[in-house]
């Protein structure tokens, strides 16, 4: 009875999230290796690459500003990455929807060895949040913090977006 | 304590059923490797997460470390080797915030009193509150933990740090966000989240009502602690000086003290400017030997200068007389500073891209020159923000690593 009763909850709230949330993207587990396999899948385009955690106000915030300029951008031309342990899945699943990025590729850190994945990504970070990496013509460039509108505008352009 | 060590048992079995997930909060450290912590390992300073150490006057360590949404109290007499069967703070589970920057904390009383203070995450986003739970006879009982903001909103009141005066005092300061809340409510902009502190003249029974120091703090970085001679508390923190200058600040104080309206005196200034969320607080300790002279240990980007930076400031003068960089590299971090009569301390981590080395160097001078940086210890896995410690004249490391666990290392 207990079994069935757990069985039907699952299937219900599975059809709640599924019925509330239709373009939830999946949040993949950010190793040491990944960041080779999102620069090779996204090679051939420009693309915006940015670390954040639910637990950094200024993150929530580049969030919800990239949530209101990215309407017309490509779906690839955005890969968020949750440098943080602590997040559920579907806490992250649940914000990155509050702000309309859920089409957008999304990790979250999957290895408590933290140094080692910041390493990886940049030897040269320290660890502070938001961080955004712009590749685009054939060169990765760094900003730490939220972007004021100059840089946004900058970032928009190169990922091929109008104003 | 066999019924305290049940209890420990049966909070810890609850624990396992009610304690929220994420219970470590965000940030949360690494589950431990040891074979001995998988599953549902008893408590134990190895297995546990942020352990806060220190020694009382008669060299025996004690070590308060966070599991399974309890606070564990333990003992060494043999500098951490053996440790006691741990004895449980908070007998109810709850959401306690256990990562480096965020962690418990332990002050020791001359009279076998035992405080700790720590942050229990509420719902909500960025939310919690200061908890603080005392013993009187060395750790064997607890009283019922209690909750040190008066302001109960769930909204946060987190990042506690605790230091005792030389006459008894109990001083627990945190980040508020009381202010910024009712700002909002009234559509006005305000930075960061302010500075709070609360009092007990009863050893731990009760605590005063709040009091505000400064506005405008950074929202979630330690702070860093220390009480002179004339029981003044010398607070050194991150701020947010206009605009998003997130420089530190220093201030002394004696309860009672107002709130300022003026900026607080600038520790350091090294012009780093980021809205965002460094995670990355400082240290401090005062001088034994030189009078209102505090050494103090940071991390920076700004543009002057990068990376782990160690300085001298002079409290009386308000400026620093001197300043260096520890490490300049990206892979530094968690800078520790600590000064016995005769010398003063640095203890740091540096990641190589493989493993984390533990670095200390020593100055006989007050700080004006030091030792080459030396490597203790190093971990090929995750690891805790390392803590200086001493007893009399004898200092240690105290460093919990995802490998190895609890290592108490002696310089």
């Amino acid at each position: 009875m207990h079994t069935t009763m757990t069985a039907k909850r699952i299937t219900l709230l599975f059809t709640l999230l599924t019925v509330l949330a239709p373009a939830r993207a999946d949040v993949r587990a950010f190793l040491p290796g990944s960041l080779a396999q999102i620069e090779a899948h996204h090679r051939t385009q420009p693309f915006l690459l940015l670390l954040w955690s639910p637990d950094c106000p200024p993150c929530l915030k580049e969030l919800a500003v990239l949530g209101r300029h990215t309407e017309h951008l490509k779906s690839d031309r955005l890969v968020l990455v949750a440098a943080d342990l602590g997040p559920t899945d579907q806490e992250i699943e649940t914000l990155l929807g509050s702000f309309g990025l859920s089409r957008f590729e999304s990790w979250r850190f999957a290895d408590p060895f933290e140094e080692r994945l910041r390493h990886a990504i940049d030897p040269q970070w320290f660890g502070e949040l938001p961080r955004a990496y712009l590749y685009a013509n054939k060169k990765r460039s760094t900003h730490s913090g939220t972007p004021d509108q100059q840089t946004l505008n900058r970032w928009l352009a190169a990922l091929g977006q109008s104003q | 304590m066999k019924s305290l060590f049940s209890s420990a048992l049966l909070g810890l079995s609850l624990a396992v059923f009610l304690s929220p997930a994420g219970a470590a909060g965000h940030k949360g450290p690494a589950a431990s490797l040891l074979p001995a912590c998988q599953g549902d390992a008893l408590p134990s300073v190895h297995c546990g997460q942020a352990p806060a150490a220190a020694f009382d006057e008669g060299g025996r360590l004690w070590l308060v470390f966070s599991q399974h949404g309890h606070l564990y109290l333990s003992w060494s007499d043999d500098q951490g080797r053996e440790f006691a069967s741990p004895t449980v703070v908070n007998r109810v589970p709850e959401a306690i915030a256990g990562d480096g920057e965020n962690r418990p904390k332990l002050v020791l009383g001359k009279k076998a009193e035992v405080f700790v203070s720590w942050t229990v995450k509420t719902p909500g986003r960025y939310s919690g509150n200061v908890r603080f739970a005392r013993s009187l006879d060395a750790g064997r009982h607890f009283d019922e933990p209690l909750t040190v903001n008066d302001d109960l909103a769930l909204i946060s009141h987190r990042f506690d740090a605790m230091v005792k005066d030389g006459d008894d005092r109990l001083y627990i300061v945190w980040l508020d966000k009381r202010d910024l809340a009712a700002a909002k409510a009234a559509g006005e902009e305000y930075a960061g989240a302010a500075l709070y502190y609360a009092v007990s003249e009863d050893k731990g029974a009760s605590f005063s009502a709040n009091r505000k120091l400064y506005d405008h703090t950074c929202e979630c970085c330690r702070i860093a602690l220390d009480a002179d001679s004339a029981d003044r508390i010398v607070a050194l923190w991150r701020h947010v000086y206009p605009v998003n200058l997130r420089d530190h600040a220093i201030a002394r104080f004696r309860h009672p003290a107002a709130a300022r309206k003026e900026a607080p005196l600038r520790a350091s200034d090294d012009g780093w400017q980021v809205d965002g969320c460094p995670h990355h607080g400082p240290d401090l300790a005062l001088s034994k030997r030189l009078q209102g002279k505090a050494h103090i240990a940071w991390f920076t980007q700004g543009d002057r200068h990068p990376g782990l930076q160690y300085g001298r400031f002079d409290l009386e003068r308000g400026r620093l007389d001197f300043q260096q960089t520890i490490e300049a590299g990206a892979g530094a971090s968690r800078p520790q500073v600590l000064a016995t009569d005769a010398r003063v301390f640095r203890a740091w981590k540096s990641f190589d891209g493989q493993a984390t080395r533990l670095l200390v160097s020593e100055s006989a001078d007050e700080g004006e020159t030091w030792s080459e940086p030396r490597w203790i210890a190093e971990t090929a896995a995750a690891s805790d923000h390392p803590d200086l410690i001493a007893w009399r004249e004898q200092v240690f490391v105290s460093w919990h690593t995802q490998a190895e666990g609890f290592r108490l290392l002696p310089l």
